[in-house]
């Protein structure tokens, strides 16, 4: 199982870079369509995420730091996890039950209705045709989501600690960005940069994986979120305990 | 494949030599397109040394003869081999295209 | 290869396969020569389409061999399997249409991504292909929007849209009405006989079996028990072949479980 996953994550990098030496070019016009799938589509449910923990971070962070008299940092509070953590994290759980589910269950029908092995006979590689359009959106979008989420969390938290906290909207500002450096932004890119492409591999193995008519969907269905879920944590984990000791 | 031109009575001959199918069809589609646009009025297409055409193949007269239809410019082929001819006819192109035994056969009506 | 006849389009020699310790293909050999068309008939579950999957590479022996045009395929890597591929065409019981693309589309789309034609090119082919299968006109609609049989139809002229040497069908006239079948029949015939196509058609359909074939084989549990032209099938004395070109309720096939059997069953406590 572990060895096909790792079999087809190779087989599908490798014909994603291919173009990049001389390979035979994407498909742009199939890379657009699953751009628009996954990310376009996931647009207004990760900015309502984003934007609710925003707000749940602040006033809790408000909660614990009013005991302390130090309600102004708030603001560092919400922009330091949000940049580093529950920005890329909470994108990537909104994709993963929308997009990497979808990517699933959409190849898994292809696949019961004969049409991945129609590819095959056509001699025409159903990695390079289906598995690396989706990859690539996915981890071209997934960079991009997350940053969307960020800013709208970001405004979020701004946006409560100014009406209901009454903390100085221009001293805010001022405080989350002497809070945060350069490292943590790019430190959250980077986890959604390998969130999509756990993602997308995860989905697609998954998808192409499935038997047994239209059960053997559901069922593989399923389990790609929790896989997906379940290594997108690990992943997680593994790039913060060593960004932490670089 | 091979296209040689050579022009009798005014009219441009050309020989084509070897399969028409998938890989060469582009290159026969770039000569078409070449006569096209100098606006050949007339042209006869040899086929004695074709063995096999595809459906590429068709499709490419197919569009130069669209090309031409307009300016009233003429198209005749000569020499098709049995099994040639019966991919013309299978799907009915032999009704469109005009299709004769020989060269002197297609110089006649190509005159006229 | 050393015997490998040119005339031989398609050569399967002693092809044996299992699942687990279910036997489903025993000792299967045959040969098809260039031009003719073969019928592989059978009850469901004896194997047919499983030994179709073999020939077209989806699945690998556990013996024997299979050659494609003087070609051993079944120990080819992916590459070169894809080489071998692009001589057949093949289609699909249900049609196998991609969803996402238009008619059209499906049919242009071997074209364009085995070779280098533009796509007005491709345009025309699929025009052509469309109106050998009786679709003109139908280019712009999704697979969803067409019935069933027009999905195998389309499904068949994108099997055709490279010009194959061999073509393989899986119940290429299931689910057509009469009329339709005949069409799909007297293309296959037309084929074969203008352009030199071969043809492998899996089918129960005996009607149509008949029209077309010109070799037959008859699996029965893997194995091959009967082999001709469709005279000599006819006049096969085997009576597993009676019952089953007759289509007789009665007679030695099996049914899954004898009429005892199901009694008992039915009033065992567990």
């Amino acid at each position: 199982m572990l060895f096909a996953y790792a079999q087809l994550s190779l087989r599908a990098f490798a014909a994603l870079f291919a173009p990049l030496f001389g390979g035979k070019r994407w498909r742009l016009s199939a890379l657009f369509t699953q751009m628009v799938n996954i990310g376009v589509a996931s647009m207004p449910t990760v900015a309502m995420a984003n934007f609710l923990l925003g707000i749940v971070l602040a006033i809790q962070g408000a909660g614990q730091f009013q005991k302390l008299g130090a309600t102004d940092l708030v603001a560092s509070l919400v922009a330091f996890s949000i940049l580093r953590e529950i920005g890329p994290l909470i994108t990537a759980v909104i994709v993963i039950g929308r997009s990497g589910s979808s990517i699933t269950a959409e190849l898994g029908t292809m696949k019961v209705a004969e049409e991945i092995e129609a590819l095959n006979v056509m001699g025409i590689d159903p990695v390079k045709f289906l598995v690396v359009p989706r990859l690539l959106a996915m981890i071209i979008m997934m960079p991009v989501l997350t940053v969307l989420g960020e800013g709208v969390g970001l405004f979020a938290g701004w946006l409560i600690s100014v009406t209901s906290l009454h903390l100085n909207p221009i001293f805010y500002v001022t405080n989350s960005i002497a809070a945060v450096e350069q490292k943590d932004l790019f430190t959250g890119l980077l986890k959604a940069l390998v969130f999509g492409g756990v993602v997308g591999t995860v989905g697609c193995f998954y998808g192409i994986q499935v038997e047994g008519g239209a059960e053997g969907v559901g069922k593989a269905t399923t389990k790609s979120v929790v896989t997906s879920l379940t290594s997108m944590l690990a992943a997680d984990a593994l790039l913060t305990t060593l960004i932490y000791f670089t | 494949m091979q296209i040689t031109e050579r022009t009798e009575e005014t009219i441009p001959i050309i020989s084509i030599n070897g399969d028409i199918d998938l890989e060469n069809s582009p290159k026969l589609r770039d000569f078409l397109k070449t006569k096209a646009s100098q606006k050949t009025p007339r042209l006869l297409l040899d086929f004695a040394g074709v063995n096999y055409i595809d459906s590429s193949g068709l499709a490419t007269l197919i569009e130069y003869f669209q090309s031409v239809q307009g300016s009233g410019g003429k198209l005749a082929l000569a020499s098709l081999s049995p099994r040639v001819k019966n991919v013309f006819e299978i799907v009915r192109l032999e009704q469109i295209f005009s299709l004769y035994p020989d060269i002197p056969a297609a110089l006649a009506a190509l005159k006229t | 290869m050393s015997e490998t006849n040119d005339d031989y389009i398609l050569e399967v020699r002693n092809l044996c396969r299992k699942f687990g310790s279910r036997k489903i293909l025993t000792d299967v050999s045959f040969k098809l020569k260039r031009g003719e068309i073969l019928i592989i008939m059978g009850g469901s579950g004896c194997g047919k389409s499983t030994l179709l999957r073999h020939i077209i590479g989806s699945l690998k022996p556990d013996s024997g061999e299979i050659f494609i045009g003087g070609q051993e395929i079944t120990k080819l890597d992916d590459r070169g399997m894809a080489k071998v591929r692009k001589r057949f065409g093949m289609l699909f019981q249900t049609g196998a249409l991609f969803n996402s693309l238009t008619v059209g589309d499906n049919v242009a789309l071997p074209i364009l991504e085995s070779s280098d034609v533009s796509s007005s090119i491709a345009e025309l082919v699929v025009k052509l292909k469309l109106e050998l299968v009786g679709l003109t006109g139908f280019e712009h609609l999704k697979p969803a929007e067409i019935s069933g049989g027009m999905k195998k139809r389309v499904g068949l002229a994108r099997a055709l849209a490279l010009d194959p040497e061999l073509l393989f069908c899986d119940e290429p006239t299931a689910g057509l009405d009469p009329v339709m079948t005949s069409v799909i029949d007297t293309l296959t015939v037309d084929l074969t006989k203008k352009l030199g196509l071969s043809a492998v058609v899996v089918t129960h359909d005996m009607t149509s079996a008949f029209r077309i074939g010109t070799q037959m084989i008859m699996l029965f549990e893997g194995r091959v028990i009967a082999q001709g032209t469709p005279e000599e099938i006819r006049n096969n004395p085997d009576p597993i072949l009676r019952q089953f070109i007759n289509g007789d309720a009665d007679g030695p096939i099996p049914l899954k479980l004898s009429k005892d059997d199901y009694l008992k069953r039915l009033m065992q406590v567990e």
